[in-house]
């Protein structure tokens, strides 16, 4: 794999190029500040662009043309990554091997997504801003059909009110009632002028890339660069309980830490070695012990998440079962704490994550995915990762544990009346 | 061992069946580090009814089971964990059922000998007692609980139960609440020792895999093991009526747009063709009506009918071919009209099946990179054909326009059933 990164004034291109997959990838980012008044239009924009093209007419044209691409498969997302929040356009398709100058078609499809949508008087054509709208509404009260994503949401709200972490990610049907056409093209030029643009691209790429990307990339002008993880100030380092009640079949246990002042090295390997055994699959503690010796549940799962430098635990119980598997988890994690693990826990875990690592490079998204987060998290590559997670030792895991700080117990109760009939 | 080659994909195929009867297939490919391996049973939520090994009357056993003995076969009588063993070996191990197969699995890219091993041990030494199978009850039944709070799901389960009349595919592989908490350990030895024959399942090996390897290391452990002589599995057989089971139906749940879906239930006995063809052809059929580059989903959206797209998933069994096309939208009646109305016109444009088929071979050559596309394909053709398809290229290539017309015009898209899931 032969990486190389180009910089110019506007936009960093990152090649990746090898032989080893069918498919090339395509992904052309565009980053700022994740700033709540700016949710709403940032997700529409994508729609927008999809809806209103001058070259593809309609949204149809536009599909029809990815087929004539050999099965281009083509997307837009907008992701909120801690403190930045990220628009994508991606595409994928078949390599020069299989369709020979395809490279460049597609490398200008998806440009032209980006720069040629139909504008007029400084504002988006009508009709696909209102249609994207109703798509973003939509899209948030799918999202809240979810009982795990919804109390996520909620959870969030009451853990950290004052940082990203509790913006809404769709933003609300308020916002997007109040939101003006002009704002969002406003929004569009924003990001265009000013966001960090990163191009990625990853297969067997022609040996012109890059005055195709010239040729059909124009933007100028410096951008100055966005922070992403989130950092904790505030520490109740109690258990503070709140509840909700939907009328969902199953109600949702989530417990919140807030981690703090973690080096970079224990973020990266010490965490996830710590969460692993306490709830990282199958042969956890939180596994055995809460679904296997009590059967409280079927998932359970506990996960680091570095770029909001958080904990969660997360289940789906009965009402009826809280208390007891609350306090069965505690009781979990309270061992973890006295430090009632072993060299082979350890052990286990490196190699979950050493096999994580070996299929990394078999997936050209995932192995896209190293590519990117180094560039924006300063993460290492997968061989430096295998080497880092084969030291971390007991001594590393007892050092982060005063840094995991309880905050808050959410359980979103399900509908009482089946999970009485069902007992 | 026998040598196969998968038709312009660049791949090759190994195969051997083992005395007992186990059929193995190893499928090499390059590049990768991960190799990913299953071994399933030809048993799923749809073997409901059968004369067990070594009886002689036709018995009916409880919903769910096929599932819950899948979550029972994690039980060992030494009290070896399966998840601990393989996670100590850095594999990723799980199972699944489906109506029609139960799979275990692993992957990984280390130990491959000790994992396969394992597996096969595992899967074939059952241990169910009454307070085991008392335990999972309660795991289960929060599984349940998952689904059923997923729309989607719901909607699926609720459609296929109202497309079906006798076949047992209408009943949701995990069963119901009471069918769960009634299956004993004894329930469970019938149903093992009546599909788990290795005679009734195969092997399939993919990624970063040596054929002979694979095969001695099978081979080898298989050796070990005794099996009772090969009998043939004698399962109840269903006389499915052409009609639908229910035509129009609704419930109420905690969405926040209604959901809805409209499903055919096509026969297809009556078409002389290989099954793999038609079931190609009414894909193409249903992508070309309802997909992104369809006129009717451009309507929609410009009337304000749906925002998102409509979305279609199969159901096919025996002779039946069974397309769901789902979707959300506030405006439930006049969206089904208009698929009604799109699906009722037959008419496509040459142009754009052939645009479809171009998309179709692209897609075949692209998803031979990943280990577990190939490995669940060959999966689903071994349940579903009896073999696997090599020459998926050459089928795709072999389809044609004249052909298409004739075999949907055969089909009776009057015959259809809808479902609507309201906000409460």
């Amino acid at each position: 794999m032969n990486y190389k990164k180009i910089k110019n004034e506007a936009y960093n291109l990152h090649i990746i190029n090898t032989d080893k997959y069918k498919k090339t990838v395509i992904k052309i980012n565009f980053k700022n500040k994740n700033i709540k008044e700016n949710i709403v239009p940032r997700r529409l924009i994508p729609t927008i662009l999809s809806e209103s093209n001058n070259l593809y007419k309609t949204k149809r044209l536009l599909s029809i043309k990815t087929e004539e691409l050999y099965n281009l498969s083509g997307g837009t997302d907008v992701t909120n990554s801690g403190e930045s929040i990220i628009t994508s356009f991606n595409a994928s398709f078949l390599n020069e091997k299989y369709a020979p100058g395809l490279f460049e078609d597609a490398f200008a499809f998806v440009t032209n997504i980006i720069f040629n949508p139909k504008v007029i008087n400084d504002s988006f054509d009508d009709k696909a801003f209102k249609y994207s709208c109703e798509c973003l509404k939509e899209e948030i009260d799918v999202f809240n059909e979810s009982p795990r994503a919804y109390a996520i949401t909620k959870m969030l709200e009451k853990l950290s009110p004052d940082t990203p972490l509790s913006y809404p990610p769709y933003g609300t049907k308020k916002e997007i009632d109040k939101v003006k056409n002009k704002d969002v093209y406003k929004s569009y030029v924003d990001m265009l002028n000013n966001d960090v643009v990163d191009i990625f691209i990853i297969g067997n790429i022609p040996s012109n890339v890059e005055s195709i990307v010239k040729k059909h990339f124009k933007l100028k002008g410096k951008r100055n660069n966005t922070k992403h993880y989130i950092y904790h100030d505030k520490f109740t380092d109690k258990y503070n309980e709140y509840s909700d009640t939907k009328d969902y079949n199953q109600s949702t246990l989530l417990i919140g830490y807030k981690v703090d002042n973690l080096t970079t090295y224990e973020r990266d390997y010490v965490m996830p070695i710590y969460t692993y055994i306490l709830g990282g699959g199958p042969d956890s503690r939180l596994f055995k012990n809460v679904r296997e010796k009590n059967s409280l549940c079927y998932s359970i799962s506990c996960s680091f998440k570095p770029l909001s430098n958080l904990m969660i635990i997360s289940s789906g119980i009965n009402a009826s079962s809280y208390k007891k598997a609350l306090k069965l988890i505690k009781e979990e994690v309270s061992k973890m704490n006295k430090g009632e693990f072993d060299k082979k826990d350890i052990d286990n875990g490196k190699i979950t994550y050493l096999s994580a690592f070996e299929e990394v490079n078999d997936s050209i998204y995932s192995t896209l995915n190293t590519y990117v987060t180094r560039e924006y998290l300063g993460t290492d590559l997968i061989n430096t990762k295998k080497r880092k997670i084969k030291k971390v030792t007991k001594k590393d895991i007892l050092n982060v544990i005063p840094k995991i700080h309880p905050e808050i117990v959410y359980l979103l109760e399900g509908g009482k009346e089946n999970e009485k009939k069902n007992i | 061992m026998k040598k196969r080659t998968y038709n312009n994909l660049d791949l090759n195929l190994y195969e051997e069946t083992l005395e007992n009867g186990l059929r193995i297939y190893v499928i090499p490919m390059p590049n990768v580090n991960n190799f990913y391996v299953t071994l399933s049973t030809n048993y799923g939520s749809i073997q409901r009814e059968f004369v067990p090994i070594g009886e002689k009357d036709m018995v009916c056993v409880p919903d769910g089971i096929a599932h819950f003995l899948e979550h029972k076969m994690f039980e060992q009588k030494d009290g070896v964990d399966p998840f601990t063993f393989f996670g100590e070996r850095g594999a990723d191990a799980n199972a699944n059922t489906s109506n029609f197969k139960t799979t275990y699995l692993f992957s990984g890219s280390k130990y491959l000998n000790e994992n396969l091993n394992f597996l096969l041990d595992y899967v074939y030494s059952p241990y169910f007692t009454d307070e085991n199978v008392e335990k999972e009850k309660g795991i289960i039944e929060q599984e349940m609980k998952m689904y059923e709070d997923d729309p989607y799901s719901a909607l699926m389960e609720n459609m296929v139960y109202n497309t079906f009349i006798n076949h047992p595919i209408k009943i949701k592989v995990i069963g119901d609440h009471d069918s769960i908490y009634s299956i004993t350990k004894e329930d469970l030895y019938t149903c093992y020792n009546t599909f788990y024959h290795p005679s009734n399942m195969f092997v399939v090996a993919s990624g970063n895999v040596k054929p002979k390897e694979i095969i001695s290391i099978i081979k080898k452990n298989m050796s070990k093991k005794k099996f009772n002589k090969k009998e043939e599995i004698i399962l109840k057989k269903y006389n499915e009526p052409d009609k639908v089971a229910k035509k129009t139906d609704t419930i109420k749940m905690d969405v926040n747009i209604p959901k809805v879906g409209i499903g055919y239930k096509l026969n297809i006995k009556n078409i002389k063709m290989d099954k793999i063809k038609i079931y190609n052809y009414v894909s193409l059929f249903f992508d070309l009506k309802v997909d992104g580059t369809s006129l009717l989903n451009e309507e929609l959206k410009n009337d304000g009918i749906i925002n998102e797209g409509l979305y279609v998933t199969y159901t096919n069994v025996d002779n039946f071919v069974c397309p769901y096309i789902l979707a959300e939208t506030k405006n439930t009646k006049k969206l089904l009209d208009r698929i009604k109305e799109s699906i009722s016109d037959i008419k496509v444009s040459k142009k754009d099946f052939e645009r479809k088929l171009k998309a179709m071979k692209a897609s075949l050559i692209t998803t031979t990179d990943n280990i577990y596309s190939m490995n669940n394909k060959a999966m689903n053709n071994i349940v579903r054909y009896g073999d696997i398809i090599t020459d998926g290229y050459g089928i795709t290539e072999s389809l044609n326009y004249e052909e298409f017309k004739k075999v949907i015009k055969s089909l009776d898209f009057s015959n259809y059933l809808t479902y609507i899931i309201k906000s409460k």
